[in-house]
């Protein structure tokens, strides 16, 4: 059975169980055999009265992105306009808030590589690239998020502005990441971008837009000075790690010395998509140079307040790059002194657990992977690390223990690897800001 | 846990030699007993009609005094499978499955762990049948292969049941956090007897530069542990030889002497009679002393 039909009676499946939860939690119509399961209009109603799940019900039910894309932006305009101007404004609002969420209910579904023009871009190599390659984009995503702005643009400028322009950062940063980087130019100002732009008449560069708009935003700045150097540099130290079988460190060590390029050469088909950032490093000759520099922009913004523990966080990790492990166990000492948000200090105390457990330092290690459970008990990374630390240190019946509590309970989202693709705070704080500007 | 009477239990130990017959779960409730299994070949054949005293039985080097069982060892058998939209059709994997399942006896064990990015315990193990006729849910997320591999070769087995993992899987790791390196270190110190199921990337997941191929360690993790890997399909008809094979081996039973209580216990088989060094003998490798 082909992927898609595997899919498509999932959602039937889910489509009944989420058209139950949604007939006894928000009144919706339990979507019956020939009928729209569910309209724009009852959809934003819902959302607009505080039921925030009525975008992942739908983007659960709707089999097709397109379509109900289609018919948001038949439909949206008059459902805003059709309460008056007074009312116009807060509606513009549901509807751009609306049209994040219902994204990053349908990104799980958003992943088809075969046909990802950034790999393709990257696995041609720059000169035997074939702009034809950008025929295959499905563009969707981003143009999706690009609608919403133009929907947001003419709207008075106001908090929830700015909170709503940051979330559509992260979205794209994090679980739209290939289309953020195909329609972010500055970031890799290749032919590919051209073709893009020219394919769709798509306006590139969407963070340096939205900085246009929110200049002295911090959090924006940071971002734009950081790029997304660090986090895949990280990525790719793990991956030379794994399979190489090889310690972390000396998979750093490949990246300080300048062969990761070679390590990643290395790696078969599936890794030279990891690749694509240390081809993007080494294309300058020195990645090291490249981290240099971007952890020199980064120390200006220990003394801003909003994004100083972002900041130390970054560092922290650039330190761990450098294997200057006692930096970063520092920085991140400092960043849990500066009112960190949850995301971030998980990441600071499982990052530091993998620098003590590399240094031998097991009772530390231990404690730090114990206390990034305490801010986070459902992150699977920290159970598996710190079990694992205790199965190979013959503890394994605690193991055995942490695991089985782990096992047992609900599914809930690991935080590992949010920091390594997109901003802190991540999405679950960008939305809350939105919601929070809605009311 | 039920407890047995001391006076099964003696049977149980003290019954060398008697015609093989299948065995009640009792002696899973022996907490200081040890079962190993031991199937012994030559040229891939089982050799049958060996005694105790042809056996050598080493408990992390400390020679034990092991008494020849009666009855089929227990299997707890776990099933760890990729639930990723990523991997091509599923489906035959699920109905071999539910074929396999049906090869196990009412006192295994057979447990249900689904992994994409998140690992879940879909369901506990539990003895035959369990429902394998719906398959899971896919769910969204980047696999953690190895880390999915590392707990499931965390979860310790019975010490008196042999331990088979299966896992079914595309052998692409993309976000773990653990390295293969530990996962070989994990099962190092895992009885389990690892089956991958190696099924192929969806269509749809395969970059235009080629077909990503299966991690290097799933191999090594099937040839250190005497398991093998296979397509999917191929499930019911492989364990129907393994099960064919652990059922006809040698099961020893002791309660082990001169040795730490807790931690790993390396086990050691050999066959001591003139001539065994010709035989192969494939034995569980260790238990965790608790």
């Amino acid at each position: 059975m082909a992927v898609e039909q595997r899919i498509r009676r999932r959602r039937v499946w889910r489509r009944l169980q989420h058209g139950l939860i949604a007939a006894t939690a928000i009144g919706f119509v339990l979507p019956t055999s020939g009928q729209q399961p569910h309209s724009v209009d009852s959809t934003l109603d819902a959302y607009h009265r505080g039921n925030y799940s009525a975008a992942a019900i739908v983007a659960q039910n709707e089999s097709d992105f397109a379509e109900f894309r289609r018919a948001l932006e038949d439909e949206g305009p008059a459902w805003v306009n059709a309460a008056g101007p007074q009312e116009a404004t807060e509606r513009r609002h549901v509807l751009c808030a609306f049209v994040l969420e219902w994204l990053f209910a349908n990104a799980n579904y958003w992943t088809d590589r075969s046909q990802n023009p950034l790999t393709a871009y990257w696995a041609a190599g720059p000169a035997q690239f074939d702009p034809a390659i950008i025929d295959g984009v499905d563009s969707e995503f981003p143009s999706a998020v690009e609608w919403a702005w133009e929907q947001s643009r003419d709207a008075p400028s106001s908090d929830f502005d700015d909170a709503w322009a940051f979330a559509a950062i992260v979205l794209l940063w994090d679980v739209g990441h290939y289309e953020f980087y195909l329609f972010d130019a500055p970031y890799f100002p290749t032919d590919l971008h051209t073709a893009a732009e020219q394919r769709y008449g798509v306006p590139l560069h969407f963070l340096e837009r939205v900085r246009a708009k929110f200049p002295d935003d911090p959090r924006l700045a940071l971002r734009a000075s950081m790029g997304s150097s660090i986090g895949i540099d990280q990525e790719l130290a793990n991956r030379i790690g794994q399979h190489h079988e090889v310690p972390y460190a000396k998979a750093i060590e490949a990246i300080r010395r300048g062969t990761a390029l070679e390590e990643a050469q290395r790696l078969d088909s599936r890794d030279l998509e990891f690749g694509i950032a240390d081809r993007h490093l080494l294309n300058e000759s020195d990645g090291l140079s490249i981290l240099d520099r971007v952890a020199k922009s980064l120390v200006p913004f220990r003394s801003v307040p909003q994004v100083r523990a972002d900041a130390d966080l970054y560092l922290g990790m650039i330190a761990i790059c450098f294997a200057q492990h006692d930096d970063a166990r520092k920085l991140f000492d400092e960043l849990e002194q500066s009112q960190p948000t949850p995301c971030q200090a998980y990441h600071a105390r499982f990052l530091r657990g993998r620098v003590d457990e590399e240094d031998g330092r097991i009772e530390d290690a231990e404690r730090d992977y114990r206390q990034a459970l305490a801010i986070i008990p459902s992150a699977q990374s920290s159970v598996s690390s710190l079990a694992s630390l205790l199965s190979l240190h013959d503890r394994q019946s605690e193991a055995a223990a942490l695991l089985q509590q782990e096992l047992t309970q609900p599914i809930q989202d690991d935080p590992w690897g949010w920091v390594l693709s997109a901003p802190c705070p991540q999405w679950p704080e960008a939305i809350a800001a939105v919601r929070a500007a809605l009311k | 846990m039920k407890r047995v009477p001391a006076t099964l239990l003696c049977l149980v130990l003290i019954a060398p030699l008697a015609p093989r017959r299948r065995q009640q779960p009792a002696f899973r409730s022996r907490t200081d007993l040890v079962l190993v299994d031991a199937a012994v070949l030559s040229h891939g054949s089982i050799v049958k009609g060996l005694g105790a005293s042809d056996f050598e039985l080493l408990d992390d080097g400390v020679p034990q005094a092991p008494q020849l069982v009666q009855g089929e060892m227990p299997v707890d058998l776990t099933v760890l499978a990729e639930v990723t939209p990523l991997l091509a059709d599923p489906h035959p994997f699920w109905a071999d499955l539910a074929k396999a399942e049906q090869l196990l006896h009412p006192e295994d064990r057979i447990g249900l762990l689904t992994f994409t990015f998140l690992i879940h315990q879909d369901i506990a193990p539990a003895p035959p049948p369990i429902d394998v006729s719906r398959e899971p849910l896919e769910r969204g997320g980047e696999p953690r292969l190895f880390d999915a591999l590392a707990q499931a070769l965390m979860v310790p087995g019975s010490r008196v049941a042999s331990h088979t993992l299966v896992v079914y899987t595309d052998g692409v790791d993309v976000r773990s956090t653990l390295t293969s390196a530990t996962v070989l270190n994990l099962c190092e110190r895992s009885d389990a007897r690892v089956l991958i199921v190696l099924g192929d990337v969806a269509k749809k997941a395969v970059p235009p530069w080629g077909r990503p191929k299966p991690d290097p360690v799933l191999k090594k993790l099937a040839d250190s542990t005497d398991g093998r890997i296979i397509k999917p399909g191929q499930l019911a008809s492989t364990l129907t030889s393994m099960l064919a094979e652990l059922r006809q081996s040698y099961l020893f039973g002791f309660v082990p002497k001169g040795v730490d209580a807790k931690g790993w216990h390396t086990i050691t088989v050999k066959v001591t009679k003139p001539g065994g060094e010709k035989y192969t003998v494939r034995a569980r490798r260790g238990y965790f002393g608790g």
